[in-house]
């Protein structure tokens, strides 16, 4: 799996749908990002992979933060088929 | 219910190449985290895990998305009415606002998608790095690499048979090409025939990053191969060692070529002795880190350092409190042939074969006369034939007795057939493209493995560094001492516990409040 773009999820014809699924599923990960943070481990190691926990946290934010805006894309694109 | 216990975290997968620099560092042996730690490494590793599992299920999600979204007149989605949620929700066609909000849909999940893809991967580097800083992950050679090494292995036994039957003629053609090979490489591009063309360069280049991997095969087939043709010679052993045996015999009797001078003279360096007419800069000041001490060995060398062939340096460091220890210093091969001094091609099969030799004893001889006393450390530091001779000094049998061995730390040296006792730090730096480290027939995997015996290797050809991918293609490059440091560099910044302990227990030793170094020549002489 590890290095390839994933197959898309067999879709539900409702791609708000969809991407509220993502959402969930990121908002998950990050939740398990932050405590995947604590290693009991005093070492330098240790603390190079809590800075890079860290920046990989700060980039699932703006991660959350496109696929927000996809959210956003989905209610305009549904509001544009409601009223056609 | 089963009964069976907790299931064990998932284990990050390696990020594809190329890697970034770092990640082509792989460390064996070693001390790695205690078990306590352990368990808690394990645990973050297997969480990174998960939360790449859920950031790909994201974005196949995101790829759905975008693919529910129909785009009329468009192939693919629009081709297949009915298959898909329409905006209307009756199956017309919106307009042409529809249109521009479906497209800015498409792109925004695709977005969406390949930003989590990309994350996903980075949370699986992060556990991997993790998991391989603690010495908790399993490096293992894949299964098509060890079936070709395999064959590679069978092919060269052959031919080293058929050469080691030959007799004369076939020895003599296999030190003869060995030698051309290395003075080839050393000397310059220029043995080419002259025309030194692109053509050349990239072929050379790419037989040695195809083959770098199966170097060792190569040599441990032709060791055994020579071996068994010559099985008086080899002394019995059909191994690298009795194939390297054969070999430094006819280094020695080949006639007009060989060199079979028995006797050793070790006279001191004098500063007009060097090219520059003086001392290296760094000669009233500890190496800094072990880093550095391996750097210095570059001055030592004809070429780069101006010194004389077959020179070593010997440091004597005082510490604050008065303590003693002391470094020693040692080059690598100057002469593929047989040559005046040690530093040549017949010490190398000497070495290899564990026969006596001339840099061993000329190390010891500094170390007699350097005064270095019986408790005072002594750290070895030693560069292709250097960390061969280190290697093996530290493992003879009363070496230890009469000095206090500090570590010792190798760079581009064959050592995996030598047997270091326990409770001495030793760190071998290598590197596949080099071809020299593995031409004890074993790759760095297969180096002795201990608490306190750390084989640290790059492979140049998966970085996604371009001067990295350029010193992959190229022996002397791949082999020099820059490399080798890098190596280092690298490992020590990735936090690798392993390379972290072994690197200060000997680095301890480097530094102190004053210093000052001597250098020795030694050459061979008849008795």
């Amino acid at each position: 799996m590890n290095g390839a773009c994933p197959a898309p999820a067999r879709g539900g014809d409702d791609p708000a749908a969809a991407l509220a699924k993502a959402l969930e599923l990121v908002a998950r990960g990050t939740d398990q990002l932050r405590a995947a943070m604590a290693v009991e481990w005093d070492a330098p190691a240790a603390e190079l992979y809590r800075a890079a926990v860290g920046e990989a946290v700060r980039g699932v934010v703006q991660d959350l933060e496109l696929l927000e805006e996809a959210m956003r894309r989905a209610a305009a694109y549904l509001a544009t088929g409601a009223t056609a | 219910m089963t009964g069976a216990g907790p299931a064990a975290p998932p284990v990050p997968e390696p990020p594809a190449g190329p890697h970034r620099p770092s990640d082509t560092v792989t460390v064996f042996g070693g001390a790695g985290v205690a078990a306590v730690e352990s368990d808690s490494v394990r645990r973050a590793a297997g969480r990174v895990a998960l939360v790449a599992d859920d950031l790909r299920a994201a974005a196949a999600q995101c790829l759905a998305a975008s693919e529910d979204v129909v785009l009329p007149g468009i192939g693919g989605a629009a081709a297949t009415p009915g298959a898909h949620w329409r905006p209307d929700g009756v199956g017309s066609w919106a307009g042409p606002a529809s249109v521009l909000a479906a497209r800015a849909l498409e792109t925004a999940a695709r977005n969406a998608a390949q930003a989590l893809t990309d994350r996903a991967r980075q949370c699986d580097a992060l556990g991997w790095r993790l998991l391989r800083a603690a010495g908790l992950y399993e490096e293992a050679e894949s299964t098509a690499e060890r079936a070709v090494g395999a064959l590679v292995t069978t092919w060269a036994f052959g031919t080293g048979t058929a050469l080691g039957a030959r007799g004369w003629s076939g020895l003599a053609g296999v030190g003869v090409l060995g030698a051309g090979e290395l003075a080839g490489r050393s000397v310059g591009r220029t043995l080419t025939g002259g025309v030194s063309s692109a053509l050349t360069a990239w072929s050379a280049a790419a037989a040695t990053r195809a083959l770098a991997p199966y170097s060792d095969e190569v040599f441990a087939g032709l060791g055994a191969g020579v071996g068994l043709g010559q099985p008086a010679l080899a002394h019995g052993r059909v191994r690298i060692a009795g194939g390297a045996a054969v070999l430094a015999h006819v280094a020695r009797e080949l006639p007009v070529l060989g060199n079979d001078d028995r006797g050793l003279r070790v006279t001191q360096v004098a500063p007009e002795d060097f090219a520059s007419g003086a001392l290296p800069a760094w000669s009233g000041t500890g190496a800094g880190s072990v880093q550095d001490a391996l750097a210095r060995i570059d001055s030592l060398y004809p070429g780069t350092g101006g010194a004389p062939a077959g020179t070593v340096a010997v440091q004597k460091v005082t510490g604050h409190d008065g303590a003693v220890s002391w470094t020693v210093l040692v080059p690598g091969t100057q002469s593929a042939l047989p040559a005046d001094h040690p530093w040549d091609g017949r010490t190398d099969l000497e070495l290899m074969a564990g026969q006596a030799d001339g840099a061993t004893a000329a190390i010891e001889q500094a170390l007699v006369n350097s005064g270095v006393g019986p408790d005072e450390p002594v750290v070895l530091v030693g560069h292709s034939l250097g960390g061969i001779a280190a290697a093996t000094l530290l493992a003879r049998p009363g070496f230890t007795e009469r000095y206090r061995v500090g570590g010792v730390v190798t760079a581009g040296a064959p050592t995996g057939l030598v047997a270091t006792p326990p409770g001495v730090p030793v760190l071998h730096l290598e590197t596949p493209e080099e071809v020299v480290s593995q031409t004890d027939g074993r790759s760095a995997a297969e180096n002795p493995r201990t608490r306190d015996r750390v084989t640290v290797v790059r492979t140049l050809q998966d970085s996604i560094s371009a001067i990295d991918r350029a010193t992959a293609g190229d022996v002397v490059a791949a082999h020099a001492l820059t490399t080798h440091v890098r190596t280092l560099d690298l490992a020590l910044g990735s936090g690798d516990a392993r390379v972290t302990e072994v690197t200060e227990r000997i680095g301890a030793r480097l530094a102190g409040a004053t210093a000052s170094t001597t250098y020795y020549r030694a050459e061979r002489v008849d008795p």
